[in-house]
């Protein structure tokens, strides 16, 4: 028999965070219950969080939050036109100075980020069981292969 | 062998899938993964081909 189930993605282990944080070239400030974000220009605004993440910026300070929910797992909180811009052609004009590069690398609705903590977490979960993890990447999606049960 | 096939889409919505295990040992296997994963939104089931079940035929022939 086989089984297959979808799953929608709980952000709930910090460890899980920090590996998807380090693939992605972001800071994970773990216990800062604030977030900055700018949604006005020239007008920063501060959010509460649990924890907070720092993106690479060139010219002004700009974070996401994870929040923990009333289920105990996080939510992603952060600037808006952020979360929506893949690219700097939808995006705003200051989002390729923020992150020097062309495209948004948290992806569309924090998808990529989302995804990464996917990988990492399954990841921690098999290989505490000592299986054997094999990753690969094909058309955007991540494949992972486990075996040695 | 069996397998567990994972594939986390870019927005992060995950398809698990246990392959070549017997019986309802594949629901065993990924139960505690999807639980540690998040919320499953979907299950199925996909009867696999039995091997034992050729085995005999071919020795009643």
């Amino acid at each position: 028999m086989s089984h297959i189930a979808t799953i929608k993605t709980e952000i709930k282990d910090l460890e899980a965070v920090r590996r998807a944080c380090k693939e992605l070239g972001l800071e994970f400030k773990e216990n800062q219950t604030t977030c900055q974000f700018w949604p006005k220009e020239g007008v920063a605004q501060q959010q509460a969080c649990t924890h907070a993440i720092g993106l690479p910026v060139n010219s002004c300070k700009m974070e996401l939050g994870l929040l923990r929910n009333a289920s105990g797992s996080y939510d992603l909180v952060g600037d808006e036109l952020l979360m929506k811009s893949h690219t700097c052609k939808d995006g705003p004009f200051w989002l390729k100075h923020i992150m020097g590069r062309e495209t948004n690398p948290l992806g569309k609705d924090f998808g990529r980020f989302i995804q990464l903590y996917g990988a990492h977490k399954a990841t921690i979960e098999a290989q505490r069981r000592g299986w054997i993890v094999r990753r690969q990447e094909v058309g955007g999606k991540i494949q992972l292969s486990v075996t040695g049960m | 062998m069996k397998t567990i096939q994972i594939v986390i889409d870019e927005t992060g919505q995950i398809a698990i899938e246990a392959v070549g295990f017997k019986g309802n040992a594949c629901v065993a296997a990924t139960a505690a993964m999807e639980k540690a994963l998040g919320v499953t939104k979907a299950s199925k089931k996909k009867p696999e081909y039995r091997t034992e079940d050729k085995t005999n035929i071919s020795a009643s022939n």
